[in-house]
């Protein structure tokens, strides 16, 4: 075979040039830890791993509106046990008394309930670290119960999202906790208190479904008529009915709460595992890996050091070196 | 007889001095591009009769010829037509497809925040840095947007400016090649004999030529080579040279297209005939890369306001007023226009290089399709919803009125936010009494899962995988084919080279081959010197 004098000198450059933009290649491999510099390198592998991102940061967002989820239902079911706790000492408190108790004894235990219905009523008006009101509804600015507890056994006004029917109270917020799966982190506790509802303004509602008994309204009441001489045990008997489904309401607000925690953290714990299995999976196809990586650059270098010699040694054939 | 003894031996001096001059030229251009080795062959002269017979009288040189094979050179040059088209197709390709697919200039990330963003507001409805990072969450996705759009804009303008320029070279080279097309003719008609070197050079133009555009060649009897470009199309036919200039897309008018001038028509060359070389990669990479990926990235932001706005109008801010546009209207007002219309889409396939001008006359909306200018007029609304365009319209506040327009289609360039404050942000639902709701958030959030593109199959997300994905495997057939059209060009270079190269050794050999026939020839006049001297002395 006839071979030109340019094609010969140049046979051992092809070799060189390829050997040295791989070994440039995996140069950028090793240094950005990625198997693909552009997606073009692969765009099968480009698109999963486009899906596979896409899917870490909806996930990711969803694992983060979980603990959201789970911070507030604690912070909830901390009050409303604590608000339980205390209904549930006004109860025994007012359960124990008997008309027929000396006054002074009942004034002394007045005065321990009055101290109950200004926690009951601070309870109901508790914001998150945030400084939102949590059982108004959507009105989180403004203190949502208002009574003055003074004895006047003054009707409860509540300054929150009314209430529209009590299976299915308005003023509650979800959030998403997985795609399409949306937890309720709020209750409105007007179902249970049943206070006059008023806009900022000071208007009745129209159209209120309140119909119950005034929780902090009897209180109040039971505050200021407890040392009273014409107390009655019918009285009595009312204050700890009202008490009572006032109780029977929270509860059921309480076991939704903890339910809601409970699903939370379940859908968490799922979270969690299928986030690092995703991860994993994108580590998989988008990471290089560095000890082959490094196998080849060797390969890669022995070869093109393999091509120098090989230049440096024919480059320099010629027979005009012999002539003369 | 005596003369006839030095002739012949004077012959053989010339024939060995030409020898070894074609062996210098050889060795002289052993780095010339294009330059195809020559060879020079020698006759006998014709010979004198004696009556013994016909006795030789020597050499001449019968030709200098050049070792070529056509079929080989033609090889060379349709894979090179493709390897250059290839190349500059990958190169420009490969921008785009790094544009697109990188995480700090791509939308993924920036899709993927914004509905972060949104599920933090729903999370904490009242939370003031919710709603900041919300509004900044929506700047950055639309200047992204922005980005994208510029950078895919100028790429197009540079194509633009790449097929002026190629077309310029194209006009420098098919000049010198009807230039040597009238020398080499006019040469070979005076001497009869082929002119090597020009012949050279002249195809080394065409080599040129043709990795800008892909030309086929025909030899005519005169020696003079004709080049076609596309279908047939005449780029130089002997002495005559056929400009080729660049002209706007008649379908198009953001869009350049070479042109070839014959006689008084001009004849637009599109993808469809120019197949290969620079040209041909630049205006396939246009058609099936960046175009597409231009259109796809309007089509994504549009179809983004428009659903986030619709949702968000549908809310309730912080102060419990109605929600305003989130990001500025697609429906893009023109000039005084302070009308509004709000846009649906219905079918998004709407804006495959189409926009539309929309403006409010008299007569009702005319609908002008911005490529071509055809204009249509609909009297209503109403009467333009039902035209089935891929989108309607509606009034907003204000109401258009008469003199105002619009433009639709040309929107990732100019997206921006229209909202201003963070109270603005609308998480309530329509009914809220409070800032505590977020049910219009986990609306708006639900919109990273709907379905609304390409005909309500794909959501936003996947909608730009699909862009990256199809850019990607474009630029990586382009790679591909690169490689397979080196391989291919080295390997007919190789095979042309090796009948059409120079070879040192063979030279070296050559050289010694004719010095000794000089040697020799010299050494048989000298012989024939002496016998003339014993002629000479013979009679003295």
């Amino acid at each position: 075979m006839r071979i030109d004098s340019h094609s010969f000198y140049y046979a051992g450059f092809a070799g060189m040039s390829e050997n040295q933009s791989g070994i440039a290649r995996l140069n950028q491999q090793i240094a950005s830890g990625k198997a693909y510099l552009a997606p073009k390198d692969d765009p099968l592998a480009t698109e999963k791993i486009l899906q596979l991102s896409n899917r870490v940061a909806v996930r990711s967002q969803f694992s983060a509106n979980q603990d959201r989820a789970a911070v507030a239902l604690k912070y909830e079911l901390t009050v409303l046990t604590e608000m339980r706790d205390t209904l549930a000492n006004a109860r025994s408190l007012i359960a124990t008394q008997s008309p027929s108790f000396d006054s002074s004894l009942r004034s002394a235990h007045a005065q321990n309930l009055a101290a109950l219905a200004r926690q009951v009523l601070s309870l109901a008006n508790t914001r998150d670290p945030a400084g939102n009101y949590i059982f108004g509804g959507f009105d989180t600015n403004d203190a949502p119960f208002s009574n003055p507890l003074d004895g006047s056994a003054t009707a409860t006004t509540y300054d929150g999202t009314p209430i529209t029917s009590t299976s299915d109270p308005a003023g509650t917020r979800d959030i998403e906790v997985d795609t399409g799966r949306f937890v309720q982190v709020n209750d409105n506790l007007n179902t249970v208190f049943q206070a006059t509802e008023q806009t900022d303004a000071g208007v009745a509602v129209a159209g209120s479904v309140v119909s119950g008994s005034d929780l902090l309204q009897e209180l109040d009441d039971a505050v200021a008529n407890l040392p009273g001489a014409t107390l009655t045990q019918a009285d009595i008997d009312g204050w700890v009915a009202v008490i009572d489904t006032a109780l029977s309401g929270l509860d059921g607000i309480m076991h939704r709460v903890s339910a809601a925690y409970t699903e939370v953290e379940d859908v968490r714990a799922t979270t969690r595992s299928l986030l690092l299995q995703e991860k994993n999976a994108l580590g998989d196809i988008e990471q290089v890996d560095q000890a082959s990586a490094i196998m080849e650059l060797q390969l890669r270098q022995t070869s093109l050091e393999a091509a120098q010699r090989a230049y440096s040694r024919t480059s320099g054939l010629s027979l005009f070196n012999f002539l003369g | 007889m005596a003369s006839g003894i030095l002739g012949v031996a004077l012959s053989g001096l010339n024939a060995a001095q030409l020898g070894i001059r074609t062996t210098e030229h050889n060795i002289a251009n052993v780095n010339t591009t294009g330059y195809r080795r020559q060879e020079a062959t020698f006759a006998a002269t014709k010979p004198a009769y004696s009556n013994a017979g016909w006795v030789g009288t020597g050499t001449a040189l019968a030709s200098v010829q050049q070792i070529y094979s056509r079929f080989l050179d033609n090889e060379v040059l349709r894979n090179q037509a493709q390897l250059s088209r290839h190349e500059t197709y990958g190169a420009q390709a490969t921008q785009i497809d790094k544009l697109l697919g990188d995480e700090d200039s791509g939308l993924a990330t920036a899709l993927d925040s914004y509905f972060a963003a949104v599920h933090e507001v729903a999370n904490d409805p009242t939370s003031n840095a919710a709603r900041q990072n919300l509004l900044s969450a929506g700047n950055n996705l639309a200047g992204r947007f922005n980005t994208l759009d510029d950078k895919l804009k100028s790429m197009r303008a540079n194509t633009n400016a790449d097929i002026s320029a190629i077309a310029r070279q194209v006009n420098v080279l098919s000049g010198q090649i009807a230039n040597l097309n009238v020398t080499i003719s006019r040469d070979e008609a005076l001497n009869g004999r082929s002119a090597n070197d020009l012949r050279d050079q002249r195809q080394q133009l065409v080599s040129d030529l043709n990795k800008l555009v892909n030309v086929s060649s025909i030899e005519q009897s005169d020696g003079t080579l004709s080049l076609f470009v596309g279908s047939g199309q005449p780029l130089v036919v002997g002495a005559e040279v056929y400009t080729m200039s660049s002209v706007s897309d008649p379908g198009d008018s953001t869009l350049k297209l070479p042109a070839l001038t014959l006689g008084s028509s001009t004849i637009t060359l599109d993808s469809s005939l120019i197949s290969g070389g620079q040209l041909g990669g630049i205006l396939a990479m246009r058609e099936e890369v960046l175009l597409p990926a231009l259109d796809d990235l309007n089509r994504i932001a549009t179809v983004v306001a428009t659903s986030v706005n619709t949702v968000h109008r549908a809310g309730l801010d912080y102060n419990l007023n109605a929600g305003l546009d989130f990001f500025t209207n697609p429906v893009v007002a023109q000039g005084a226009t302070v009308g509004v219309l709000n846009m649906t889409v219905t079918n998004d396939l709407l804006l495959d290089r189409v926009g539309y001008n929309i403006s409010l006359t008299a007569g009702g909306y005319d609908v002008t399709v911005l490529s071509t200018g055809t204009t249509t007029t609909y009297a209503s609304l109403a009467a333009l919803n039902a035209a089935g365009l891929g989108f309607t319209l509606a009034a907003g506040t204000p109401a258009p009125s008469t003199g105002e327009s619009w433009v639709i289609g040309d929107y990732a360039g100019q997206m921006a936010m229209e909202l201003t404050a963070t109270s603005q942000v609308a998480a309530a639902g329509s009914t809220a009494t409070g800032p505590g709701d977020n049910s219009n958030m986990l609306t708006l959030a639900d919109l990273r899962n709907g379905d609304l593109l390409n005909n309500g199959t794909v959501n936003f997300s996947e909608a730009y995988q699909e862009t990256v994905a199809s850019t990607a495997s474009k630029a990586s057939e382009a790679d591909l084919n690169t490689q397979a059209f080196s391989t291919l060009v080295e390997q007919a270079t190789a095979s042309q080279q090796e009948v059409s190269g120079v070879n040192l050794d063979e030279e070296a050999v050559n050289l010694i081959r004719f010095q000794q026939a000089y040697q020799a020839a010299a050494r048989a006049m000298q012989i024939a010197s002496s016998l003339f001297d014993e002629v000479l002395n013979a009679v003295r």
